[in-house]
């Protein structure tokens, strides 16, 4: 297969080129209130996208234009895209004239969008993060839709987590190979800066990549593409953040062949719109670009986004009954400030140096190296012979009570419920004065019983990559690319606060003898701020791909065929000797290599300009992320048994239409994920068995694997210029993401483990998980939008939408066997089939709907725009679940059954919440 | 030409919404018992009088009652005198199930773990009984049918003890297959206060009833 996958690579190097009749184009483009000519803007033939960009002077010049009718798409971030009908005669050059952009007001939304993306819940939960980040520049009805209006419900085109996308940076990817995701926040801030961004969806080719089944998204930061000019900008909002201020200056190509861009963004909160959750983020771009020659181009990029955030916790439904949907657990109050627990401290710097060579009028090399280093720190609690501190610890909570029956009085009063609700009321936050207090009386003096801690990772990361672009003839256009990474991530337990102790003491009081040590290379250590301890280990990766595209353009019918291959290298290198794993804990666990490949192609038929279909198709195979290769990375060099790559396919067809009026598409895709690996940790009761059919508590890993996703559905957008002023859209998604299979799942349960068996792993065999939904979006999406647009430069525009069908994130152990048989080979007592269905049946979150209401105004004076945007989201403050998982604890019928007996459950599931009113205020000054 | 396109547009669009009913999931296989009580460890507590979930305990003759033991992990429910202060010439104290529907299963068998340990006198005994018509509280007004199976006694008995909490007698399946509409199976113990060879001690762990066919 690897060989096919080479040749076909090479295969169509060998096609044969094709004259034809060259025509020329040329013109100049214009701001159209200041008359000022405008650089950089992109001038392209709709037909086969040829385009080139304009100069300082406006002007521009499109050599070997096939003759007939032609549209010109001229566009450029900030204005309005402009079509213009053309004529273009054999042999001839057509001069154009001016040509007048007017300024798009409403790209200002752009700036309003990041404070979805920013609230990155996905590194917290279930993966539950919008693909909202990867749309932010998209011209699209339907992907503004998806970005702008469902992006706060967690939307997700076609319902695919966004490992299946690839975000680049100058065509290096930014997509971590620990879990395939981008990290927002490394460039988060930074609005000004990664404006030049192009987008593709699905499978439909990239010019810089093969990319995923979700879609592209390649932002420039080449210093002379940004627009001259200063811009200062200050923001107010009640999401997760109060206040954003941003300026920014680029300086446009000057004459001496030199181009700078900077940028600068603070965003601060007190509070955020949940409890305690307090944020600080400071940003800095700079990019400075010299053009040596016609030819060779030389830009230099830097990015440091530094992001400091208080989280919030999801919350049962009993919490949030009693505390309001704000209630966020993770704070209390220290010398009268609030202090969250859980900070999550994000500082990756970025450099990166791109080469941009134009080897020929027909071809050009762009080569990008980069490197990356810093810090990512998720702080939380560590305790050893203390009670747990979290406030909706499940012995805190009022259920608690009400699920023993011994609690009941007589008269049916259950007076220990009635006092941890009061408690919960008046108090439920963390008690850090406690804590303090418990470390002073600690029985061994100094030794702290409760201590702050981060987990750390520490990446270091080099990048390089070429990306050939080549018009091979007037009709066929090549990209072929080459990338390598390698990455080397150390991840580690960080502390960070004894909590006014002066040490803590690095054992697992749960285990006994050796089996205590963290790392038996260097027992009982006392830990203090700034040491590791508890885990300690690296991950290296060295992972190279490359790809080709050949595009065919002609007068009916645009293909394109695309192949990649890839290797994937993983290998962790434990630092400490685990007690439990004494053997196959320190050193390094061997390489894993996985080689994958990719086919995709598509063609687009054109009915008439103005009417097309579109077809893609792609088949890839994907290596499983490192952090799903290794069992339990954190103690051991156990690989996931049964671990193998992804199989990959996805298929979608499209009716456009583009009329100068009238602007829709209409999709239907179907793509399909087999072989994928998930594992995840959790502490769940009656997993393992002990002598008398008894089963035990234990913290364990569970591994899933061969699951199939399948997602297929509907999208649509459309978009009518009712009046001049006046614009309607409509978008729409409907979608079935489901679990196509009964996967595998393991537990690999550490308090099975001793020197003879270094794998504990238990097999559970089938999780009945098929026809479940794959949870986190709303699977059904329908939006409905009004604008106006005023000729003295202001605007207003609501839109409405519906959203539906999002579903619990479902513990996957409670849908094996063991979940309703009992040690004795029988059904627990009670379970029926009926009783059985009940309570494993997924939980649908209610339907719900969001206004939103946009706004601005702009003013020119002389040379300086002055603006105004404002946007109220959920107009109607309504409450809506973004998302939940179940908890796994209860893992059989019968503890499930009694802890859902009285309709508290201590183990319910947990819930996001979505924000309710709230608004998004921005100043600005261009000039 | 641009029909066939159109069409196989219009009929991928079509396949994704009419595949859009709700497809039904479905969960594991198992066989589903009419009745189960094994007295989980975590539930039971130690040398206390029976008093577990819906079960009726009652002394017929003399005030001692069945208990609620664990042992190594393993709950079970006992009746014994040994030790017993009361001065009860005769104990005689029943330890009766929760109400079981019988209606909507088939091939119905009963079975049962028991245990004697320290028995010297075949007075000294256990039985067990079914009834159709108890109202689950006057155990004395029923109708209480002995059933037949293997049931620890005499000629079982340990002399040592068993402290592991292992009960060493299975009953063998017991066939229930005609009773219908509600059951009770009670355990009847007999024993003495004041006679020693009578203070041995009647372990029942591991209740169940099944469709044996399953």
């Amino acid at each position: 297969m690897k060989k096919l996958a080479l040749s076909l690579l090479f295969l169509f190097q060998a096609v044969i080129m094709m004259a034809q009749n060259q025509s020329t184009v040329k013109g100049k483009v214009v701001d159209s209130k200041s008359q000022n000519p405008l650089g950089s803007v992109k001038v392209m033939i709709q037909s086969n996208e040829q385009f080139v960009t304009t100069n300082n002077l406006g002007e521009f010049l499109i050599k070997g234009i096939a003759a007939g009718n032609q549209i010109l798409v001229v566009s450029i971030d900030g204005y309005n895209t402009q079509n213009f009908a053309i004529e273009v005669v054999a042999d001839q050059t057509l001069d154009v004239g001016m040509m007048f952009l007017e300024e798009d007001i409403t790209s200002e939304q752009q700036l309003s969008l990041i404070t979805i993306t920013e609230n990155d819940l996905g590194d917290d939960n279930s993966g539950s993060e919008s693909t909202a980040g990867l749309l932010q520049s998209s011209r699209d009805a339907y992907q503004q839709a998806a970005a702008f209006n469902w992006g706060q419900a967690r939307f997700r085109m076609r319902g695919l987590d966004n490992e299946y996308g690839v975000t680049m940076i100058n065509g290096i990817s930014m997509n971590k190979i620990y879990d395939g995701r981008p990290q927002w926040s490394n460039w988060g801030g930074l609005n000004d800066a990664t404006r030049n961004q192009e987008f593709t969806l699905g499978s439909a080719p990239s010019d810089y990549t093969f990319g995923g089944i979700l879609g592209t998204q390649e932002i420039n930061t080449r210093a002379s593409l940004y627009r001259k000019g200063t811009r200062i900008s200050q923001s107010g909002t009640n999401t997760n953040y109060s206040w954003r201020s941003m300026i920014t200056h680029n300086s446009g190509l000057m004459e001496n062949g030199w181009a700078y861009s900077i940028s600068g963004s603070r965003r601060w909160a007190k509070e955020g719109y949940f409890e305690g959750t307090d944020y600080s983020a400071n940003s800095f771009f700079a990019s400075v670009e010299k053009r040596f020659n016609k030819n060779h181009s030389l830009n230099f990029t830097s990015i440091y986004a530094q992001n400091s955030r208080g989280k919030n916790s999801p919350n049962t439904n009993e919490v949030n009954d009693l505390k309001g949907i704000k209630y966020n657990s993770y704070w209390g109050y220290q010398n009268g400030k609030k202090r969250n627990s859980r900070d999550k401290d994000v500082e990756e710097p970025i450099l990166m140096l791109t080469h941009y060579w134009k080897m020929s009028e027909k071809t050009t090399l762009n080569t990008s190296v980069a490197y990356q280093t810093g810090s990512i720190g998720n702080s939380r609690f560590d305790y050893q012979g203390a009670n747990n501190p979290d406030p909706t610890y499940y012995k805190n909570l009022p259920s608690y009570f009400y699920n023993d029956p011994t609690n009941y009085m007589g008269d049916g009063s259950n007076p220990l419920a009635e006092k941890a609700k009061a408690n919960f009321l008046a108090d439920g936050q963390i008690d850090w004065n406690a804590i303090y207090t418990a470390n002073q009386n600690s029985v061994n003096a100094g030794k702290s019983v409760y201590a702050l801690y981060e987990d750390r990772t520490d990446d270091k990361q080099i990048s390089a990559n070429s990306i050939l672009f080549s018009d091979l003839s007037d009709n066929i256009k090549l990209n072929a690319g080459a990338s390598f990474k390698k990455l080397k991530s150390h991840n580690f337990q960080n502390m960070l606060d004894l909590l006014g102790g002066q040490y803590f003491s690095d054992v697992d009081p749960f285990y006994s003898g050796d089996q205590t040590q963290s790392d038996l290379n260097n027992p009982n250590r006392q830990v203090k701020v700034g040491d590791q301890y508890g885990y300690n280990y690296n991950l290296n990766a060295i992972v190279m791909d490359a790809f080709t595209q050949f595009k065919f353009s002609y007068k009916k019918t645009d293909f394109y065929l695309a192949q990649s291959f890839s290797r994937s290298q993983y290998e962790r290198e434990g630092l400490y000797r685990n007690g439990i794993y004494a053997n196959t804990s320190f050193g390094k666990s061997g390489k894993q290599i996985f080689e994958n490949f990719g086919f995709k192609g598509g063609f687009t038929y054109k009915i008439t300009g103005q009417h097309l279909l579109d077809f893609n198709g792609v088949y890839m195979t994907k290596a499983p992320n490192m952090r799903n290769t290794f069992a339990n990375a954190r103690i051991n060099n156990n690989i996931t048994p049964e671990l193998d790559s992804e199989t990959v396919t996805s298929l979608d067809a499209s009716y456009v239409v583009r009329t100068p009026k009238f602007k829709a598409r209409l999709t239907g895709f179907a793509s399909r994920v087999k072989n994928a690996t998930e594992i995840s940790f959790f502490y769940a009761e009656n997993v393992g068995e002990d002598a008398d059919g008894n089963d035990e508590d234990s913290f364990i890993s569970e591994i899933l694997t061969g699951i199939e996703k399948r997602n297929f559905g509907a999208e649509l957008g459309m978009e009518y210029q009712i009046t001049s002023t006046i614009k309607a859209t409509v978008a729409a998604s409907y979608g079935q993401y489901l679990y196509g299979n009964n996967p595998n799942l393991k537990i690999n349960d550490d308090g099975q483990a001793s020197l003879t068996n270094t794998q504990p792993v238990v097999d559970f065999g089938k999780a009945n998980l098929k026809n479940y939904r794959i949870a986190g979006m709303p699977q059904t999406a329908a939006s409905f939008g009004l604008e106006y647009r005023d000729p003295h430069f202001w605007w207003i525009g609501a839109n409405i939408n519906y959203l539906a069908n999002s579903y619990v994130d479902i513990s996957n152990i409670t849908r094996t066997e063991n979940f309703a048989v009992d040690s004795d080979g029988y059904g627990y007592p009670g379970a029926t089939q009926e009783s059985v269905e009940k309570l494993l049946k997924q939980e649908k979150f209610a339907d719900f709907n969001l206004l939103n209401v946009t706004g601005g105004k702009s003013w020119r004076i002389d040379n300086t725009t002055i603006g105004f945007f404002a946007s109220v989201n959920n107009v109607l403050d309504t409450t809506y679940k973004t998302g939940g998982f179940e908890q796994s604890r209860k893992a059989t019928f019968t503890d499930l059954q009694t802890d859902n007996a009285n309709g508290t459950p201590s183990f319910g599931s947990k819930y996001f919440y979505g924000y309710g009113r709230t608004y998004f205020v921005n100043l600005y000054v261009n000039f | 030409m641009k029909n066939i396109y159109l069409k196989i547009v219009l009929v991928a669009f079509t396949i994704s919404l009419v595949g859009c009913n709700e497809p039904d999931t479905e969960i594991p296989t198992f066989k589903p018992v009419v009745f189960k009580e094994v007295f989980d460890s975590f539930t039971v507590n130690e040398d206390e009088y029976l008093n577990f979930g819906d079960w009726t305990s009652f002394a017929q003759t003399g005030t001692v009652k069945w208990t609620e033991q664990n042992d190594d992990n393993n709950g079970y429910i006992q009746f014994t005198t040994f030790g017993s202060t009361t001065g009860d010439v005769t104990n005689i104290a029943w330890a009766i199930s929760p109400v079981i529907n019988m209606d909507n299963s088939s091939n119905e068998v009963l079975t049962f773990k028991t245990a004697a340990e320290f028995i010297t006198d075949a007075n000294n005994n256990l039985e067990v009984l079914i009834s159709t018509d108890f109202d689950g509280t006057d155990v004395l007004a029923a109708t209480w049918t002995p059933i037949t199976a293997n049931i620890a006694g005499l000629a079982t008995n340990l002399p040592n003890g068993s402290a592991d909490g292992v009960l060493n007698v299975n009953s063998g399946q017991v066939d229930l297959s005609s009773y219908t509409g509600n059951i009770y199976i009670a355990f009847k113990a007999k024993g003495s206060s004041t006679n020693a060879a009578l203070d041995g001690s009647l372990r029942v762990d591991d209740i169940k009833i099944f469709d044996k066919t399953l």
